[in-house]
């Protein structure tokens, strides 16, 4: 049961989903924010704290779950091997790490990002694995 | 449009309302990174300083003094025609300053007071001191054929050439002045005895330099060292037997005063026994310094040194500075919370070996300036607005701002707010400072 009885559950909803659309707006802000950085180091972090942003991204994400709960909204467990967006975060991932490895020679620049990219998925694969 | 919850389907009605504030929560977007832009294109920098919290590390802005006691916290009680002194410096160029003076209630009314603002180096800022005179242990010659050495500060004769074959001073290490140079050193007692050497005779001995001073003789810490002063030919060569009739100090001495190292990938500024690591990449370029000009370090030749805490841009070029005058090519060395001038050629010839740093004297001297006015709504806080743009291009990162109050005041607090006002302009110059900063980072240098 919902626990704010003065606000009605399609309230809740709308809600529900407007933080979505906030998260989404917030995490391409945030990864805009680091290409910016990447590029230019603090041309945006002189201005505006990264960790608060980062702090309202958790936020939001704990609204979500809350509200998530309480309505009683479940999903399926996404299969992150099949996202469409995987391979775009992936080249994102290795342009921001090559870039700030930008002072090595270009073999050892790719060498690092490409065996960072790899510890990154043996995290993933070990952290996600299901359990036998 | 992108929809994260598309699963999550909402009756007519409540689509329509989540469409609505879907409209306002982007728009609340835009104006975010409307703001964010406008940050980033037109930055600001407010520096602040409490006199109720004099010590405090939230003061960003240089502790105020007046002009009669530069080093010497000024109290917040400031009569009539009294001044107020501080510094500020905002990483960045921009347009104009709002300089806002907050002051006790009980404080009689200073509008009007004249705030006045210069930009240059806060070194170069120092009061002008005495012409500084040759460097110790330099040889001179006269043209009426006397000889001096130049030591602890003072022009030493040589009472005869015999003397000075006797001691085995090299004749070619002597630099060759006129009488007028000389009057830059006090004079000293004349040398006599062939037997004493004066202070601040170098000496060669295997691979090492010593200077002499005090009947003992301080090695230097490499060659590198030595000749960031001085001509070998300024030493006099000796062998192992000298160390029987002179101890060696345990004091090393180091490279000019003011001279830029590196160690791994820190850079320092050395002066006086004492290395300062610079902050970073801006503060080293904001001090107006060369990395041309930087030295690489070995181990040895930084453990000289005592190392200090950090440099950052709001500090003053420590001392042994050397400053060029661009206009004038006139030279300036800091010592002692002074710029002391450089008046002879042949003097400036002795400091060649220093990098200088490039400045303008004219330049600190032109000021803008603007009168206080009683804020809106507030009874003691006056503020002015003075317009920075006629420093276009000046050298320094430094602004000097003097107020001089019409009437007696107490002052509780100072906030300056430097900012770049929403013009094309001001949009065309930010933009190009990222074109340029994005050609410095991924285009190699030649």
């Amino acid at each position: 049961m919902l626990r704010l009885p003065h606000i009605s559950k399609d309230t809740f909803i709308v809600i529900y989903k407007l933080l979505h659309d906030a998260l989404l707006l917030l995490l391409v802000s945030f990864a805009a924010m680091l290409v910016a950085e990447g590029a230019l180091p603090g041309i945006v972090s002189q201005h505006i704290s990264l960790a608060r942003l980062a702090v309202a991204i958790f936020a939001v994400l704990g609204m979500i779950i809350w509200l998530g709960k309480e309505l009683q909204i479940t999903y399926e467990k996404p299969a992150i091997k099949k996202n469409k967006l995987l391979p775009v975060l992936i080249l994102f991932a290795f342009l921001l790490i090559g870039n700030s490895l930008l002072k090595f020679a270009l073999w050892e620049n790719m060498l690092i990002t490409l065996v960072t990219l790899l510890l990154f998925f043996l995290f993933y694969q070990i952290i996600f694995e299901p359990e036998k | 449009m992108f929809d994260l919850t598309s699963k999550i389907k909402l009756g007519p009605a409540l689509q329509k309302k989540y469409a609505l504030a879907r409209i306002l929560l982007h728009l609340a977007f835009l104006a975010g990174v409307i703001f964010v832009a406008d940050r980033v294109l037109f930055p600001s920098a407010t520096l602040v300083f409490s006199f109720g919290n004099a010590n405090s590390l939230k003061n960003t802005l240089g502790a105020p003094h007046t002009s009669e006691q530069p080093n010497v916290l000024a109290k917040s009680s400031v009569a009539a025609n009294g001044n107020l002194i501080f510094d500020a410096n905002p990483v960045g160029n921009f347009s104009d300053a709002t300089i806002t003076f907050g002051a006790d209630k009980t404080s009689q009314n200073i509008e009007g007071s004249a705030v006045r603002l210069r930009k240059s180096y806060q070194a170069f800022f120092y009061p002008t001191g005495a012409p500084i005179g040759f460097r110790d242990g330099t040889l001179l010659a006269t043209p009426d054929g006397s000889y001096y050495i130049v030591s602890d500060g003072a022009l030493r004769r040589f009472s005869s050439t015999d003397i000075i074959l006797k001691l085995g001073y090299p004749k070619s290490a002597f630099l060759t002045v006129s009488s007028d140079d000389l009057r830059y050193n006090s004079i000293g007692a004349d040398i006599t005895d062939a037997s004493v050497y004066p202070d601040d005779t170098f000496f060669a001995i295997g691979d090492t330099y010593y200077e002499f001073k005090g009947s003992q003789l301080f090695p230097f810490v490499s060659t590198r060292a030595f000749f960031s002063q001085f001509d070998a030919l300024q030493a006099i060569i000796k062998g192992d037997d000298f160390f029987s009739q002179y101890k060696v100090s345990d004091s090393i001495l180091g490279f000019a005063d003011g001279t830029l190292g590196s160690s791994d990938i820190s850079v320092f500024i050395l002066s006086q026994g004492k290395s300062y690591p610079i902050a970073d990449v801006a503060t080293f370029l904001s001090m107006g310094f060369n990395w041309n000009d930087v030295v690489a370090l070995d181990a040895d030749e930084l453990g000289t040194y005592q190392r200090q805490k950090q440099f950052t841009y709001d500090q003053p070029h420590p001392d042994g500075t050397l400053f060029l005058d661009q206009k004038t090519q006139k030279y300036f060395v800091i010592e002692n919370g002074a710029k002391r001038p450089i008046k002879s050629a042949a003097i400036a010839q002795t400091y060649s070996k220093q990098k200088p740093v490039l400045a303008d004297l004219e330049q600190s001297e032109t000021s803008v300036s603007c009168q206080l006015k009683k804020v809106l709504l507030s009874s003691s806080t006056y503020a002015c607005t003075a317009a920075l743009d006629s420093f276009g291009q000046f050298i320094g990162n430094d602004y000097r701002i003097d107020t001089t109050f019409s009437n007696e005041t107490k002052i509780s607090s100072i906030d300056t707010t430097f900012s770049t006002p929403l013009t094309w302009e001001n949009l065309r110059s930010s933009l190009s400072k990222i074109k340029e900063n994005l050609k410095n980072n991924y285009v190699p240098q030649q």
